[in-house]
């Protein structure tokens, strides 16, 4: 039985003098059984984060209108099984309104970074009600509190916040004998929950996640009523799973770690049968099942494609034949202008997708690979860990729900680049084969007629900058980028200096691929942080922007440019920069550069255009 | 000793952290190592998923030792069976 198994092996590491078990968070996810969850969650409580191999540390504070015990250890399961190592507080019972208004709760103290806010039905129902108007007004007046109370902590803390949809009780609904009377409840009911969703649009800070829509897809009963009586456990623990499960989603987004790529075979995954052999006309895709099966499929995956996730493909097949039925298939959703990359050929399924890493530069961290065989699933697992591998087996009909359920490409907002990113991520590969008719790269650099726009930060950039300072880990000069709110305080500010910058050749426009934090003092001008796209590494891109600020730091009277630098272990890009673009070191992690006379840090194959410059005071 | 007693007290050293083998039939729940109210519902509930049966809270609060549990266990089960 593999949950006894792993709850051993766990039990294991509680243990002094454990050995390490690196291995062990993401074999956590095929644990499923709600009970082994339960165990397997307290017992981790007392795992040393250091024997659980590289996760990202994250601070969760849990608080809320009644008991739900099991949602810490459910939580802490889940945030393994995506590489986070959490530290969690609980408050005790109905303690939120206390938690998010004193300045001194334990909470406050526990300076969580995000706050999940449990709700349950009863705290919003009024003791005694009349008609559906005497309840509504109560609803909404609690509701406004409610909404008071998380904005001013969020005002205060810095934290952000996770509210999310109440299910009503049965009971309630029941008690209404008239339909037209249970109409008009759940009405003023469903008016509760869009406000609740509603905060997440409103405040910058705040996230809502729509639990009872989730709820919907889950065999289990909202409460225990004696359990509710007796201990006030609102939720079943079931339901308590399907919260754990959808907040540990929302707080790998919240870090930025989504998945970026899906790598898709396609026999049997993107259409029935085998086009190799059953020839293009003879694969299963169109309106009758399982036709129909593989057909959401792929409208699935042009969905995410819309929305950012780069598409490749990653298939044992002749490329020839793969190409035709891309192009002429006329049951086909998914084209060959949604696709970034394809490794369609005989080699090694994982030997190919760290190709196709190397080829679209992004960390194999960020790749989940879909692939209805055995073989190659188990292959890529244990040959490329980092990798999120989805086996769709059984059913093809099942298919999309398998790779929907982990939420890997879950993002906390998308922008107009991440719709755009598949043809950015194409030109750069058609870059890289341009690239091999050159004798040297600044020829190379040359022919590509590199222009960078810089501007200040504005309400449409903002959101962008702010997404690139959470998601970039290569070029950027420190682990914690600068939250939203400091970031329209710092743009907002004569004080500071915040740009962003877009770089275009003769391939196309790249959209936002960098930013800049600054803040000007009147000797000299720091340079807080400096993000890029790995994008646009290696072009001189960069040089180009930190010229521009040394040219305005001279300009507004300062007589040097200082930067900050601190190592995460994975920005190692970054740790060149400084010094590269001729910077001196100056105690821990700072650099700086005088910049009169003014110094040429910028490479002459590169043309800076301005916009919208203001006067630096 | 029943199939019952077994998984009653493997479930019971779950919840406690203590051996299953440790746990003999008149061990009383107020004196096993870090037992708490708390720890009373996670047994409940553990109980109740594995055996698929629904116990009445009050008779459950007022059991005392493990035989006691096993034997509203049996009971239950004949009902629902």
């Amino acid at each position: 039985m593999e949950a006894k198994e792993m709850l051993a092996r766990i039990r294991r590491l509680t243990e002094p003098g454990a050995t390490a078990d690196p291995a062990l968070p993401a074999d956590l996810r095929r644990l499923r059984d709600v009970p082994a969850l339960l165990e397997a969650g307290r017992l981790l409580a007392k795992v040393p984060a250091e024997l659980l191999g590289r996760l990202t540390p994250l601070r969760v504070a849990v608080t809320g209108t009644f008991t739900a015990s099991g949602v810490a250890p459910l939580l802490r399961v889940a945030l393994l099984g995506k590489g986070i190592a959490p530290q969690i507080h609980v408050s005790g019972f109905d303690q939120l309104a206390v938690d998010l208004s004193s300045q001194d709760s334990p909470l406050a103290e526990f300076a969580p970074q995000v706050t999940l806010c449990l709700l349950h039905d009863d705290w919003f129902v009024p003791r005694d009600w009349d008609d559906a108007e005497a309840f509504q007004s109560a609803v909404r007046g609690r509701f406004a509190m409610f909404d008071n109370l998380v904005s001013a902590f969020t005002g205060r803390s810095g934290s952000a916040v996770l509210v999310h949809t109440v299910p009503l009780s049965p009971v309630e609904v029941r008690g209404v004998v008239a339909f037209d009377g249970r109409a008009a409840l759940g009405r003023a009911w469903r008016e509760l929950n869009s406000d609740l969703l509603g905060m997440a649009l409103r405040h910058d800070q705040v996230h809502a996640l729509d639990l009872e829509a989730y709820l919907v897809d889950a065999p289990a009963r909202l409460r225990d009523e004696r359990l509710y009586r007796f201990a006030s456990a609102a939720w079943t623990s079931e339901v308590e799973q399907v919260y754990a499960h959808e907040a540990a989603n929302f707080c790998r987004a919240f870090l930025g770690m989504a998945k970026k790529v899906l790598v898709l075979d396609l026999d049997n995954t993107l259409w029935g049968g085998v086009v190799g052999d059953d020839g293009p006309s003879g694969i299963q895709i169109g309106p009758l099942y399982p036709g129909n099966a593989f057909r959401e499929m792929q409208r699935r995956a042009v969905q995410l494609r819309k929305q950012g996730v780069v598409l490749a493909l990653c298939s044992k097949n002749e490329a020839s034949i793969v190409d035709q039925v891309l192009t002429e298939h006329p049951d086909l959703v998914i084209r060959p202008d949604d696709i970034a990359a394809r490794a369609v050929d005989w080699q090694p399924k994982d030997h190919n997708i760290r190709g196709l890493a190397g080829q679209l530069n992004l960390g194999l961290d960020s790749f989940v690979f879909a692939d209805d065989s055995t073989f190659e699933t188990q292959l890529v697992r244990g040959s490329l860990p980092e990798v999120t591998v989805v086996h769709l087996d059984g059913d093809p009909a099942d298919h999309v729900t398998a790779l929907q359920r982990g939420g890997c490409f879950d993002v906390l907002t998308t922008t107009a680049t991440d719709r755009e990113r598949t043809r950015l991520y194409k030109a750069r590969a058609e870059r890289t084969e341009f690239a091999d008719s050159f004798s040297s790269v600044q020829d190379y650099l040359r022919s590509l007629e590199i222009r960078v726009s810089v501007r200040e930060a504005d309400e449409f950039s903002l959101p962008r900058l702010v997404q690139l300072g959470q998601r970039t880990n290569q070029f950027t000069m420190t682990g914690s980028p600068h939250p939203e709110a400091r970031t329209r305080e710092m743009a907002a500010s004569a004080d500071h200096l915040v740009l962003v910058f877009e770089v275009a050749d003769r391939f196309g426009a790249e959209g936002i691929v960098g930013g800049v934090w600054v803040s000007k003092h009147d000797e000299h001008w720091l340079i807080e942080n400096f993000v890029m796209s790995c994008r646009v590494f290696t072009r001189g891109v960069e040089h180009t922007v930190v010229q521009h600020i040394a040219d305005r730091a001279a300009s507004a009277g300062a007589a040097r440019l200082e930067a900050d630098f601190v190592a995460t272990g994975r920005n190692k890009a970054a740790a060149e920069f400084y010094p590269d673009a001729g910077f001196s070191p100056v105690g821990e992690g700072r650099f700086t550069l005088p910049v009169v006379p003014r110094p040429q840090i910028g490479p002459d194959w590169t043309s800076l255009v301005v916009e919208g410059e203001s006067a630096d005071v | 000793m029943s199939e019952v007693f077994t998984e009653v007290a493997g479930l019971v050293g779950q919840v406690t952290d203590l051996p299953a083998e440790d746990i003999s039939a008149d061990a009383r729940f107020d004196a096993l190592a870090n037992w708490t109210s708390y720890d009373a519902l996670r047994l409940l509930t553990g109980i109740e998923q594995h055996f698929a049966v629904r116990l009445d809270l009050q008779e459950y609060f007022a059991i005392k030792d493990v035989g006691g549990l096993v034997a509203a266990v049996s009971s239950a089960r004949g009902k629902s069976g």
